[in-house]
């Protein structure tokens, strides 16, 4: 025991001496940490494992420059006692973040550079890191690479592996390095061919630092293509002073088609701060064109040279460089450069785009090679495209004097920008001051104005909202469509914008009034409309659904040659509308209140109009008249557009009432193909069953039949397809069974097959022509003269027997004459008169009266005759022959008669007498009178 | 009862033709409306309340001449004719009324 007592009091001031030294130690490491901002988290410490911390970051101005988690240190006694091992550190992962230069001021001249590089004299150490990461946006998704340092006695040693991949270098006592490195690209980029070696041997010691670089790549390209390419480098670099000599055997296969090709060597010097001589000579051909680069220099001291860079579109590539046809504009143009210190300077140069799209500057444009600087701009931006006869597009884009500044990641644009020209016929000018950077807009609202023969807008859209990540903005805008025309019609509205989930979307709502309508027709829309990116198809415009266009009533003063009230009309997407060169595709929903003339009225329509860009088709239906209308229409093949339209719907009398007729009842069915390309084409049908008609005092029914219908060219042609029929037609006595083939163009008719049924016997004609010069013949045949005499209205006289003939006519546009008319009993006729007042009356008039009227009181009639003329005017003569005998009195008779008189004239007074005329004219209390 | 019932439509009648006849007046005194030699009113100055108002008017118009065409064995065209001859023959002055070169007028 006093023993144990003794050695602990031996040991006990050097324990602690040497707490005290690990407290000191603890409090200096903290002290010096303490501004780095390290921070350690989960520390522990175990005497066979050593130094634990769970995770351990390093902050500095905001920026997480490294993060590394399962830190252990072991062997610390070695720091004590070198003879016991090495520190050994171990980290399971160690992120690295390259973070913005911290302090440095933009321009700020480096220090000198060293003459060498001393390293300090560590214990031996050994650090391992089994994952090390570099969090840039390039390398987020590589995997973590392997990495063991060593240093023993001032020799260092540096392994490096990931996948196949591996790099080794040492650096030993006496300052001599080494480096090997064997670099599989796959392993960096799937999309990556090929291997690089590298070699490198230097000195590295405190007066001096130099060495030498070998890069060797073979078999290099892409992996979806087939050029494989070789390259080799040598850099070599004393006390900071380096050369470079790099070559590429062929053309190198780069992504999206492209490749790059060195025409020859790249040769370049430098020092630390600045390139002083380069020269190189690259094209990167692609799809899209050819981005040629040449440059060189070789000043003596300072940094200066020239180039060129020259692009070229797929059509003016070389020959001999394969490129697949894009479709896109030819890129094309040749910029002079030149730097000097580190300003580049961009000669005057013009870039087109295609023929119409030009980007130039008239004045050099000074750029500084530097993290932070500035430059000033003056451009032009130029779209010129000559169009059919005299008319062109031209519009021009240009700032000037607009400066353009940097610093490091960052950027801002402030100028003004003024846009003018004429686009389709309009006058286009726009104006906006401001300030751009990655953040926004800032400054005036955006003023534009257009002007065109149809058209005056005022176009203001304020930027002030337009920030990341929304872009809002809401334009205004106002003008008259029609300017110049008397009472020009507003137009006016606004258009909002703004960025949301990678799609733009806004509300466009504008107020208008349709121009061909003399009062009203105003049109008030609100469109919600949303601009998404599609896989497949790229951008696209859409028009949500719910979108309404409303247009109120209003009047047209000649709408079908008379004034028309059009009642509001809406129309609503159903679904969302998409947008493209062809116009619109969708479903939008219609209801039409309808039309109100002063004779007829349109009831309300209702349906849907689903269109497909250039063409599209209509479902639409009157409820109140139970009428269905399909319309459809589609680009057609040869040019213009051309489609179909199926109606059916019942007649009645409310369809009528413009009509000088009544419509009672009936089915209307109608197919029509139609064409339209400068002028209307069709070729369709219509056909009509179970017709009524009511023209007052004549009554129609049983109307049916099928006309085909053939419009060409303005030229109408009308063709019943077998014959029209009429069952019944009441002009006073009934017209049966009336049927007829018809063929007009609407000025002239042709009738053919003509048969009618009228008072016990047939009206025929083989064939009639509308209007006519020739005499065309009717024939009549079994007319029952007892019929005849039922139309009396006061009978007189009573008939029996039939009666038959002919007569030619001729139909004139507006007159009717007969030549030559033969009528003749076709059998025995008999004929009695009544006894009556009138009859007493003629009997008593005279004597010879009376002893006629004895002779024809009971007749048969043998042989009947007449013969029949009337002008066009309406002047009848009919001559009439009665042969026959009176059986009560046995006597025969003779009857020779002769009459003229005008039928017209006749007709008219029998037809509105003067009871009518009164009954119309002063008792019928018609509104309005 | 037949005699009875229509003396009542046309009571009926005369009372509508009566409630419309001041606006029917004032519209053809502010000459928005004016009779035509077809019997129907014509809209002269075309605004929706004349359009209305003269499709109204010729609705009971045209029921009118069918009733009479009817009874009478003639078409409505020509008792609408009449009518129309009627109607512009006592067009009060300062009215409108339609040339058949369909000119409108003023009387």
């Amino acid at each position: 025991m006093p023993r144990t007592l003794h050695s602990i009091r031996r040991i006990l001031p050097w324990l602690l001496i040497a707490l005290l030294a690990f407290v000191l130690l603890l409090l200096m490491l903290a002290w010096l940490l303490w501004p780095a901002s390290l921070r350690v988290e989960g520390v522990s410490w175990g005497r066979e494992t050593g130094l634990q911390v769970q995770r351990l970051t390093w902050t500095e101005d905001g920026c997480q420059r490294l993060v590394g988690e399962q830190l252990r240190l072991s062997g610390i006694r070695s720091l004590t006692r070198p003879a016991t091992g090495s520190l050994t550190a171990t980290l399971e992962t160690l992120v690295v973040t390259p973070c913005d230069a911290a302090g440095e001021m933009p321009g700020e001249t480096p220090e000198k550079t060293p003459d060498g590089i001393s390293l300090p004299r560590l214990p031996a150490l050994t650090i391992t890191i089994d994952a090390l990461h570099l969090d840039t946006p390039a390398t987020t998704d590589l995997p973590g690479i392997r990495v063991t340092g060593t240093q023993s006695a001032g020799h260092w040693t540096l392994d490096a592996s990931q996948g196949r991949s591996h790099v080794a270098g040492a650096l030993d006592a006496a300052g001599d390095w080494t480096l090997e490195a064997q670099l599989f690209l796959p392993d960096w980029h799937a999309d990556l061919i090929g291997q690089l070696r590298l070699q490198g041997t230097g000195v590295l010691t405190e007066d001096a630092w130099r060495g030498a670089l070998r890069l060797q790549g073979r078999e290099l390209g892409h992996a979806a293509q087939p050029q494989r390419a070789a390259a080799s480098a040598q850099w070599d670099i004393d006390q900071g002073d380096w050369s470079l000599l790099a070559t590429l055997d062929a053309p190198l296969a780069l992504t999206a088609g492209w490749h790059l090709q060195a025409h020859e060597a790249l040769r370049a010097r430098g020092d630390l701060t600045s390139v002083t001589a380069l020269a190189l000579n690259l094209t990167a051909t692609g799809p899209q064109g050819e981005v040629a680069l040449q440059l060189d220099t070789d000043a003596p001291d300072a940094a200066s040279g020239a180039g060129t860079l020259r692009l070229r579109g797929p059509e003016m590539q070389s020959p001999e460089v394969e490129s697949p046809e894009t479709g896109a504009p030819d890129l094309h143009g040749e910029i002079p450069l030149t730097w000097e210190g580190q300003t580049l300077t961009l000669a005057p140069a013009a870039i087109h785009w295609g023929e119409a799209l030009h980007l130039s500057w008239s004045a050099p444009l000074l750029i500084p090679l530097a993290a932070e600087g500035a430059t000033t701009i003056s451009a032009q931006l130029r779209y010129y495209d000559k169009k059919a006869g005299e008319t062109y597009d031209d519009v021009r884009l240009e700032t000037r004097d607009s400066r353009l500044s940097w610093t490091g990641g960052n950027w801002r644009w402030a100028g003004l920008l003024r846009l003018a020209g004429d686009y389709q016929g309009y006058a286009v000018n726009a104006r906006w001051q401001g300030e751009v950077d990655p953040e926004g807009l800032s400054g005036a609202p955006l003023t534009a104005k257009v002007a065109g023969d149809d058209l005056a807008l005022t176009i203001t859209a304020p930027v002030t909202a337009m920030r990341s990540p929304e872009w809002a903005t809401r334009a205004s805008f106002s003008g008259h469509y029609l300017p110049d025309q008397p009472g020009a019609w507003p137009v006016s509205g606004t258009v909002s914008a703004s960025q949301r989930s990678g799609d733009w979307r806004g509300v466009l709502a504008a107020t208008s009034r349709l121009p061909f309508y003399d009062q009203g027709g105003e049109i008030a829309a609100q469109l919600p409309w949303r601009l998404g990116a599609d896989a497949s198809a790229g951008a696209q415009l859409f028009i949500d659904r719910g979108a309404t266009l409303h247009i109120s009533r209003g009047v047209i003063s000649e709408g079908l040659e008379e004034a028309v009230l059009i009642r509001p009309q809406r129309y609503t997407a159903n679904r969302a509308l998409r947008l493209d060169a062809t116009g619109i595709h969708g479903p939008i929903g219609v209801r039409a209140e309808g039309l109100t003339a002063s004779r007829w009225v349109l009831p309300l329509v209702e349906g849907t109009l689903t269109l497909q860009g250039l063409g599209g088709e209509a479902a639409l239906s009157v409820a109140a008249w139970q009428s269905a209308l399909q319309l459809r229409a589609r680009p057609h093949a040869n040019g213009g557009v051309a489609g179909d339209i199926v109606l059916d719907t019942p007649l009645m009398a409310d369809m009528s009432r413009g009509l000088p007729v009544t419509l009672t009842r009936g089915q209307l069915s109608a197919a029509l193909d139609w064409h339209w390309q400068d002028a209307l084409a069709a070729n369709g049908w219509f056909r009509v069953n179970d017709l009524g008609v009511d023209m007052g005092g004549i009554v129609a029914r049983g109307g049916a039949g099928r006309v085909a219908l053939q419009l060409q060219e303005g030229d109408v042609r009308l063709t019943s397809d077998g014959p029209l029929r009429l069952a019944t037609l009441d002009v006073g006595t009934t017209v049966r069974n009336i049927q007829t083939q018809v063929s007009t163009d609407l000025d002239s008719w042709q009738f053919s097959d003509i048969r009618a049924e009228v008072l016990g016997g047939e009206v025929l004609a083989p064939a009639l022509h509308w209007p006519a010069d020739d005499f065309q013949t009717v024939v009549i045949t079994r007319i029952d003269m007892d019929r005849v005499a039922g139309m009396q209205a006061d009978p007189v006289v009573q008939l029996a027997g039939r009666v038959g003939g002919y007569l030619p006519v001729q139909l004139g546009r507006n007159s009717l004459a007969v030549q030559g008319g033969r009528l003749a009993n076709e059998e025995m006729l008999a004929l009695m008169l009544l006894p009556g007042a009138s009859v007493r009356a003629m009997r008593d008039a005279n004597r010879a009266v009376q002893i006629a009227m004895d002779a024809l009181s009971t007749l048969l009639i043998n042989e009947f005759s007449a013969r029949l003329d009337m002008t066009a005017d309406g002047w009848l003569d009919a001559a009439v022959t009665i042969r026959g005998n009176n059986p009560q009195q046995r006597l025969p008779v003779v009857f020779n008669y002769t009459h003229k008189e005008n039928i017209l004239v006749l007709l008219r007074s029998l037809r509105i007498g003067d009871d009518i005329q009164r009954q119309v004219m002063d008792q019928q209390p018609v509104p309005g009178w | 009862m037949k005699r009875l019932s229509g003396m009542i439509a046309v009571a009926l009648l005369m009372l509508s033709a009566g409630a419309l006849a001041l606006d029917l007046d004032s519209a053809k005194s502010q000459g928005l409306v004016g009779e035509q030699p077809n019997g129907y009113l014509g809209v002269v100055k075309a605004t929706p309340e004349a359009v209305e108002l003269a499709q109204d008017i010729n609705t009971r118009r045209r029921q009118a001449y069918e009733r009479i065409a009817r009874e009478n064995g003639i078409t409505i065209e020509q008792v609408a004719t009449l009518a129309g001859q009627r109607a512009i023959s006592r067009a009060e002055s300062g009215t409108y009324i339609r040339t058949p070169e369909g000119q409108w007028v003023e009387r």
